[in-house]
């Protein structure tokens, strides 16, 4: 038979009948190689792969300041359309700044909804962000006034159904607008698309179909009265090759100038404190927040676990190999060369290669589709995400290296001018030794990086989950915000009246007559609070010098929440001195408060908290304290910065009223409102509310922490598998080099040894590669965690020596018993039948 | 005098999918101090297995074994380790040598798994060495040695301990003439020093070194004698 046929053959048969060889490095390669091309790919398409719409994103960075206001309370400014205005003009960036705003109006052609949104954005914005047009009027600063673009996505939707858009009129809200150019579909920031969220999928698409109208931003005027629309505007973007941003001090002395002399002094104070930052976020950021860190942390962990795998097949094959010494020295000694060698057992190996290769595909393909699954909300993504000809090519290529590296160290033990020695042997083969030092290396290299690997997954799981599952300090099941907007401000604000209490007020009747079609309209749905509550998508702070009990002033800076009898209650939030306001208080508007355990804490320190309650919330303030609240997290990302509440029954009207609704333990709310039924019933009654949206608790919470839940499973299922690897590559090694050790095994029982002297000799030689793998991985453990916090800020856990003695313990557990498990097994089958000849 | 060796009405079978082979039937056999027994017999005889089942390497399916006067049935493989241990000394065809252990360190196993201080051990292995004339190869590897020389280190590892009965399975088998026959004659000598032996062999001239020839045939003994001493091959030069 040709000696490539006989190969072939030969890999082919040992696939099936050498499985203590095959399986372990199939298994090990397959997973470990499946979830990093997994994990590239995913990194692609976060981190590299080509913006829709934005070719030069690379240039383009969002202009933020960053005001840490306390301790415990942080804003970010820049995102008025005045701040937009005179940014450009001040730094003369009309054509190298923009930002976006998303439409109300929803577009429509021929009396048809046109299934896409409108954003309006300065007319730089193409050029800086290098949107290719398509068909049609390529937009510049003198036709920017003369219609719209839409999307391509739009229009060859709309084509597809008779409609060619190009050159016709189409409505957003009472104007009509001429269709002059057909653009890119163009990847917006996270929070302009949220509404574009495929649930069923639950994927966000980067480029939702989109309508574009183009204005001047860099002419409105300092003054004008727009206030923030935080979830309509994006940031201020800059190409920052062509806006060079001044240095902080100077940036703020220039921003100060743009402020409301009303405030002006509060700027003054925070914009001077040394923490308060000019923040350039690069472009991607805005548009798949978190995406380059997540990335990068499954990039890098699935690396090290291939890395792990890599050592473990290794391992493997040089124990494999060692046996068939004498066969490799047969064919030495006739003439072949060790490439001829390692050539020939690249041949053997195909199948097996074959059958990693396909396994990891699948496993690639697996991971990719169950990512999205531990988000629990929307996961961005940057077009298709799959595994293409790219993606299986470095499958195969990992794949070929590891199996080269394997043969190639294992063949290069092979001393060519000692070839005899292989072959005057006893008759039974050179068996697999613990004590050769490739061994050796391999074994404690394998348990350092598990230890490093497993202390750092587990440190990073610890960190995320805080985050993600630790208690905010209220009710987040079966609690909702519900929206309704309206486009009459003049009405809102013809609710709010100077001085006027609120029970009983204009105000008061409005948001109970809305109550009341809420809660006949959906029996299991109760209003706790006719205003937004602890978690909603807007937050309001104050900031003031108060006086303290002892006469000194502090800048505090708290958020203002409604107060109706019952709400802490149903929404959660522990009492924990005095109590919350009663019906009767309530209806006779006393001016009463309860305030946050911080609150209290700061502006009275030195009295107890049963002290306090009676008390004024400071000397400034006529509201009196009746209760003290626990301390609660507004974002699940927050830990520390707990801001300070004051709950009070007031509410302020503005075009937007909130409700916060409770459901009943397992009603849907969306089966509950029907929405556009709820809409119109409250329409009857006030036909000035146009909109109405609602969204769970949870949806914030997941969407808040999506970054941290993926990142808590991941880690624990990277540790997982890393620690599964640990057990296939020693036991894996451990039956291979046993069985190969079975006829030394027989001869020491002729001998006199017990079961239990060949375990403990196993044992013995298994334990000096322990102690060796554990002292190096607990300095690299070390140095590692201190180089992350360092350098990446990371922000882990204080190292804890327990933690890591724990994990210590545990490896060493599972590494003795991965070694002592598979020899007893082999001891116990009486290897003594080795020595029986036919 | 007691016999070290007592076998009565001894029976094994190998088994597989399709046929039971009987190996050993109705096999009785005394085996007394100082003896030099070669059992002879074509191939399949059962021989090996006869050996193994002395040598507590493998079980009986029904009949007595008397070991020094323990009861060899029904032990586990543990209690088994421990009697071949004290009592038994083991020569094969093919030496079973560990590859990566010296020829000291394979002479020490047995002497290990008794429990013994190192420095004993130490001084029994350079006896030993001394009486199989390879003193100075104590620090070689199997590999380094000729065959004869293997041969005479597995010797040396199965008198280390002392044993009750030396199990000889083919010595000369894989050794030409010369080493052969200087193997026999350590044998030989052993023999005249008190140890009693056991020996399979296909040489008839090698059997004639024993006291008694057995004849082994499709698992029956079906001749027992008593040989005259004869002079082995003259040494080589």
């Amino acid at each position: 038979m040709k000696p490539v046929n006989y190969f072939l053959f030969s890999g082919l048969k040992k696939l099936f009948n050498q499985k203590r060889f095959t399986l372990p490095i199939l298994l090990s390669l397959s997973i470990t190689i499946g979830l990093l091309i997994g994990a590239l790919v995913i990194a692609n398409n976060n981190a590299l792969k080509p913006l829709s719409g934005v070719s030069k994103a690379q240039n383009i960075s969002s202009v933020v300041i960053d005001l840490n206001m306390t301790d415990t309370l942080s804003f970010e400014t820049m995102t008025s359309r005045a701040d937009f205005g005179q940014f450009m003009r001040h730094f003369d960036a009309r054509e190298q700044a923009f930002v976006f705003e998303k439409q109300q109006s929803l577009p429509q052609f021929n009396g048809e909804s046109l299934d896409s949104y409108v954003f309006k954005a300065h007319f730089a914005a193409l050029d800086i962000m290098g949107t290719k047009t398509i068909k049609g009027s390529a937009l510049n600063e003198r036709n920017f006034e003369s219609g719209v673009w839409i999307s391509e996505s739009l229009y060859e939707k709309q084509r597809q159904a008779g409609n060619d858009l190009l050159g016709k009129t189409i409505t957003i809200g009472p104007s009509a607008q001429l269709v002059v150019g057909i653009i890119e579909d163009i990847a917006l920031p996270r929070k302009l698309t949220l509404a574009s969220t495929d649930t069923s999928s639950n994927i966000v698409n980067l480029a939702v179909p989109q309508v574009w109208i183009f204005e001047d931003f860099s002419k409105i005027p300092d003054s004008s009265t727009d206030g923030q629309m935080a979830s309509e505007l994006s940031y201020l973007y800059i190409d920052t090759t062509k806006v060079t941003i001044p240095n902080r001090e100077d940036f703020f002395k220039w921003y100060l100038t743009t402020v409301d002399d009303s405030q002006k002094m509060m700027y003054e104070v925070f914009l001077k404190k040394p923490d308060s930052n000019l923040e350039l976020s690069a472009y991607r950021e805005d548009v798949m927040p978190g995406a380059k860190k997540m990335s990068l942390f499954l990039l890098l962990s699935a690396s090290l676990l291939a890395l792990i795998a890599i050592v473990n097949v290794t391992n493997l094959f040089n124990a494999y190999y060692t046996a068939r010494f004498n066969e490799f020295s047969v064919r030495l000694i006739h003439g072949a060369r060790k490439s001829v060698l390692r050539r020939q057992l690249m041949l053997e190996n195909t199948p097996l290669m074959v059958f990693s290769i396909l396994l990891a595909v699948i496993i690639a393909n697996l991971f990719i589709a169950f990512l999205p699954l531990l988000s629990l909300t929307s996961l961005s993504r940057n077009g298709t995400m799959e595994i293409d000809a790219l993606a299986i090519t470095a499958i195969i290529a990992i794949t070929l290296l590891a199996f080269y590296i394997g043969i190639y160290l294992s063949l290069s033990r092979i001393k060519e001018k000692a070839l005899q020695g292989y072959i005057q042997s006893s008759g039974k083969g050179v068996s697999m030794d613990y004590q050769n030092p490739l061994t050796k290396t391999l074994v404690s290299t394998q348990l350092a990086l598990t230890i490093v690997f497993s202390f750092a997954g587990l440190a990073i799981a610890y960190k995320n989950y805080n985050i993600a599952f630790s208690d905010m300090g209220y009710q987040v099941e079966h609690i909702h915000n519900l929206e309704l907007k309206t486009d009459d401000s003049d009405w809102a604000d013809s609710f709010n009246k100077e001085e006027q209490a609120f029970y009983g007020s204009d105000a008061h009747q409005l948001t109970s007559s809305i109550v009341e079609v809420i809660e006949q309209s959906a029996l299991k749905v109760s209003v706790i609070s006719q205003d937004y509550g602890v978690l909603a998508n807007i937050y309001k702070f104050y900031t003031q010098l108060v006086t303290k009990e002892d006469g000194s002033t502090q800048m505090l800076s708290y958020s203002p929440l409604h107060l109706q009898p019952g709400y802490l209650e149903q929404a959660g939030i522990n009492i924990i001195a005095g109590k919350s306001i009663t019906t009767e208080q309530y209806q006779q508007n006393e001016k009463v408060a309860v305030v946050t355990k911080n609150l209290a804490d700061a502006v009275y320190p030195k009295l107890s908290y049963a002290d306090i309650i009676g008390k004024p919330v400071n000397k400034d303030s006529s509201s009196i304290i009746i209760g003290i609240a626990e301390n609660f997290r507004r974002h699940p990302s927050s830990m520390s910065r707990e801001s300070a509440y004051i709950f009070r029954p007031d509410i302020h009207i503005t075009d937007t009223l909130r409700f916060t609704l409770k459901t009943q333990n397992g009603a849907e709310l969306n089966d509950l409102l029907e929405s556009d039924l709820l809409l119109s019933k409250i329409q009857v009654r006030h036909p000035q509310i146009k909109s109405l949206s609602f969204k769970s608790y949870q949806d914030h919470v997941n969407a808040a922490t999506m970054q941290q839940r993926i990142i808590f499973y991941t880690s624990l299922i990277l540790v997982t598998f890393t620690l599964l690897l640990a057990v296939v590559g020693i036991s894996g090694l451990t039956i291979l080099t046993t069985k190969q050790k079975s006829y030394e095994l027989a001869i020491r029982m002729t001998q006199g040894a017990t079961r239990l002297d060949l375990v403990s000799l196993m044992l013995k030689r298994a334990v000096i590669m322990l102690v060796a793998g554990v002292a190096v991985g607990s300095v690299i453990t070390l140095w590692v965690y201190d180089y992350i916090n360092l350098n990446f800020n990371a922000e882990l856990p204080a190292f804890n020596w327990v933690a890591l003695m724990a994990l210590i313990l545990m490896s060493s557990v599972i590494y003795l018993l991965s070694v002592m498990l598979p020899t007893w097994n082999i001891v116990a089958q009486n290897p003594l039948s080795a020595l029986r000849r036919d | 005098m007691n016999p070290i060796i007592k076998l009565n009405k001894l029976n094994k079978s190998y088994k597989n999918e399709f046929i039971k082979t009987l190996a050993l039937q109705d096999i009785d056999l005394e085996v007394y101090p100082g003896e030099f027994i070669s059992i002879m017999g074509p191939s399949g005889c059962g021989k090996s297995t006869l050996m193994s089942v002395l040598g507590l390497l493998d079980n009986f399916d029904s009949g007595k074994y008397l070991l020094s006067g323990l009861e060899a049935t029904d032990l586990s493989l543990d209690q088994r380790a421990k009697i071949r241990n004290k009592h038994i000394g083991f020569v094969f065809q093919s030496f079973n040598l560990i590859d990566s252990l010296t020829v000291a360190d394979n002479i020490a196993m047995p002497l290990q798994y008794q429990g013994q201080k190192a420095k004993e051990i130490a001084q029994k292995v350079e006896n030993v060495l001394a009486q199989v004339n390879l003193s100075s190869r104590s620090k070689h590897f199997p590999a380094q040695l000729s065959g004869g020389q293997q041969q005479r280190v597995a010797i040396a590892r199965a008198i280390v301990t002392n044993p009750d009965i030396l199990l000889v399975d083919e010595p000369t088998g894989n050794l030409d003439s010369k080493n052969g026959d200087q193997v026999m004659r350590l044998l030989v000598q052993l023999n005249k020093q008190g140890s009693t032996i056991i020996m399979v062999t296909h040489d008839t001239r090698y059997s004639q070194c024993a006291s008694k020839q057995v004849q082994l045939i499709d698992g029956k003994i079906v001749m027992e004698n008593n040989v005259k001493e004869t002079e082995v091959m003259h040494e080589a030069s």
